[in-house]
């Protein structure tokens, strides 16, 4: 009785590979080099952003505008905080998550009853306004010049951000994980697939949909606050729209309504990311139109393309199924 | 026997047409009640304002002794009201066995966690659906779908059930199953039932008291030997059928 949750995979040997994995990430600071350890850092980020944008837009079916603007105002928060009082990012960070969370909790209850489309089109507005909020407070947000605030913990070390930024994605990726096969998760899906049934079997629909908003933009708040700590210099470009795009591709390229697809999509971008970055903001504009051929004709990412392969070619050898 | 339902006057307007009319009427506890009326005549909307899926305009309903009129579906069904919909509405990418325990979870009935995998599969045995457990809703014929939606109403552990056309689209065979079923629903395990059904036999030889709408309104209600007999009932039927 493995396959209990059709999607969310589960059994023993499915960890492997993610300790696989996340033993060679252990390893990166030791032989990886300044510039890709940067990149690791920078797609770490991409990972929490896009699973945790995912377990809102994959798994509760709500298409959010507003995640770069969550991890906006985690950055923001910890970083004013830092500036302005001196409080150390690593209690800062977690003050930023809160702030995001409770944002989300407005924006949410605002908002989601409405649904679908007006969610979109709210959180595009709110992304927007916090931008020029951040644009015109030049005072507080140093506007478009950037605010320049405190390395994360200790001296500038590209180590030290790495591993914190890996422990907050392992644990990012765990919770989300945990949620998938707990009974909230079953009703994230349920609502997904079909309110109008949820709400009359007992499900609290826009209940349901509040606190999957909420989980989603503290996660982007943790993340937004880790990313402007490493950076030193937070601008008004992770709140962007551009941000929040590259993200939608990498959910949407790597597979969305999956728990793997995110984290593969994210890492693959970055690392795609770099070596195209001679063009310049093209490559959000590519990535974007790649995102836009994968919803119309491969739906289920990266992540969909290989499992279809690997049930073809394992198929005789009975993976899945009644194990 | 006690009053369970009582629908006091309530009515419903979409823009320009009256779905329903100042309907009144009650049911009692363990009562199996048909609710008949030609296309159109608003039972599925009586049963959505019942439900709490949509709010009446105007007028009154109390479920056990609670004012049930404001409550949203979820609460209703918290309350012990239960409903199948008439086109069928499955958790299509979850599977059967997890469409029953989204009900389960979500009315908070009372089954322990580790049994629930068996209550579930105990239930979608009574429907009709053992073996299938494990199959994604998406992937079940339209019969299997009615049976789904029968599971996972029984799973809230409802006081009255509400049925919506059970019997669409089902050959003789399955109607047979199907009506043994309603039947094991309402006299074996006590639950209230109202129904809605366009086969005439089945609703006839089942219900203990019948209801007929015609256009919004409620034009008729007594045993199913009267409801065959009376002369408005008749014109609204075969007026329609023949028209």
């Amino acid at each position: 009785m493995t396959t209990r949750h059709l999607k969310v995979s589960s059994g023993r040997q499915e960890l492997l590979p993610w300790l696989a994995v996340l033993a060679l990430f252990l390893t990166f600071p030791a032989w990886l080099g300044e510039y890709w350890l940067g990149s690791a850092i920078v797609g770490l980020f991409y990972v929490m952003m896009a699973a945790s944008w995912n377990l809102l837009a994959g798994f509760t079916g709500q298409v959010s505008f507003a995640h770069a603007a969550f991890a906006g105002v985690g950055a923001y928060t910890s970083g004013i905080l830092a500036v302005k009082l001196g409080l150390h990012p690593l209690l800062g960070v977690p003050v930023g998550m809160g702030i995001a969370a409770l944002l989300s909790l407005g924006l949410g209850a605002l908002c989601i009853r409405m649904g679908g489309i007006y969610l979109s089109l709210t959180t595009l507005a709110f992304s927007e306004i916090l931008r020029l909020v951040i644009n015109n407070e030049y005072q507080v947000t140093r506007g478009t010049m950037g605010l320049k605030v405190p390395f994360i913990l200790g001296d500038y070390s590209k180590a030290t951000a790495f591993y914190l930024m890996l422990a907050a994605a392992v644990a990012v990726l765990l919770i989300i994980r945990w949620l998938l096969k707990s009974d909230l998760g079953l009703m994230f899906r349920a609502v997904q697939n079909d309110e109008v049934a949820a709400d009359s079997l007992g499900v609290p629909v826009t209940r349901i949909r509040v606190t999957a908003f909420v989980i989603s933009g503290a996660m982007a708040g943790l993340a937004g606050g880790l990313y402007g700590h490493y950076l030193t210099l937070i601008t008004p470009h992770i709140p962007s729209l551009d941000l929040m795009f590259l993200v939608l591709a990498m959910a949407v390229i790597g597979g969305m309504g999956t728990f793997v697809g995110p984290v593969v999509g994210a890492l693959f971008l970055e690392v795609l990311a770099e070596y195209i970055r001679v063009w310049g903001e093209f490559h959000v504009l590519i990535f974007s139109l790649v995102a836009l051929g994968f919803a119309r004709f491969l739906p289920g990412g990266i992540v969909g393309l290989a499992t279809a392969w690997l049930a073809r070619r394992g198929a005789p050898a009975g993976k899945g199924g009644a194990a | 026997m006690s009053e369970l339902l009582k629908v006091e006057r309530i009515s419903k307007r979409f823009g320009g047409v009256q779905a329903l009319g100042e309907i009144s009427f009650s049911l009692a506890e363990h009562e199996l009640l048909g609710l008949i009326g030609p296309n159109g005549a608003g039972k599925t909307t009586l049963f959505h304002l019942i439900a709490g899926t949509l709010l009446p305009d105007s007028g009154q309903i109390s479920f056990a002794g609670h004012d049930i009129t404001r409550l949203k579906a979820y609460q209703t069904c918290r309350l012990g009201i239960a409903r199948t919909f008439q086109v069928t509405r499955p958790f299509a990418k979850l599977t059967c066995l997890e469409n029953v325990e989204v009900a389960l979870v979500g009315s908070d009935a009372p089954v322990a966690r580790e049994d629930r995998d068996e209550r579930c599969a105990e239930l979608l045995g009574l429907v009709g659906l053992k073996g299938k457990e494990r199959l994604a809703a998406a992937q079940l014929n339209l019969i299997d779908k009615k049976r789904l939606e029968m599971a996972r109403a029984l799973a809230t552990n409802p006081k009255l059930i509400l049925l919506d056309e059970v019997l669409g689209g089902l050959n003789s065979l399955e109607m047979g199953q199907a009506m043994d079923l309603i039947s094991l629903i309402n006299r074996d395990m006590g639950t209230t039932v109202i129904w809605i059904e366009h086969v005439m036999g089945a609703i006839m030889r089942l219900s203990q008291r019948v209801l007929v709408l015609d256009q919004g309104e409620l034009i008729f209600t007594g045993t199913p030997e009267q409801v065959a007999q009376d002369r408005r009932v008749i014109e609204a039927y075969l007026g329609e059928q023949d028209a």
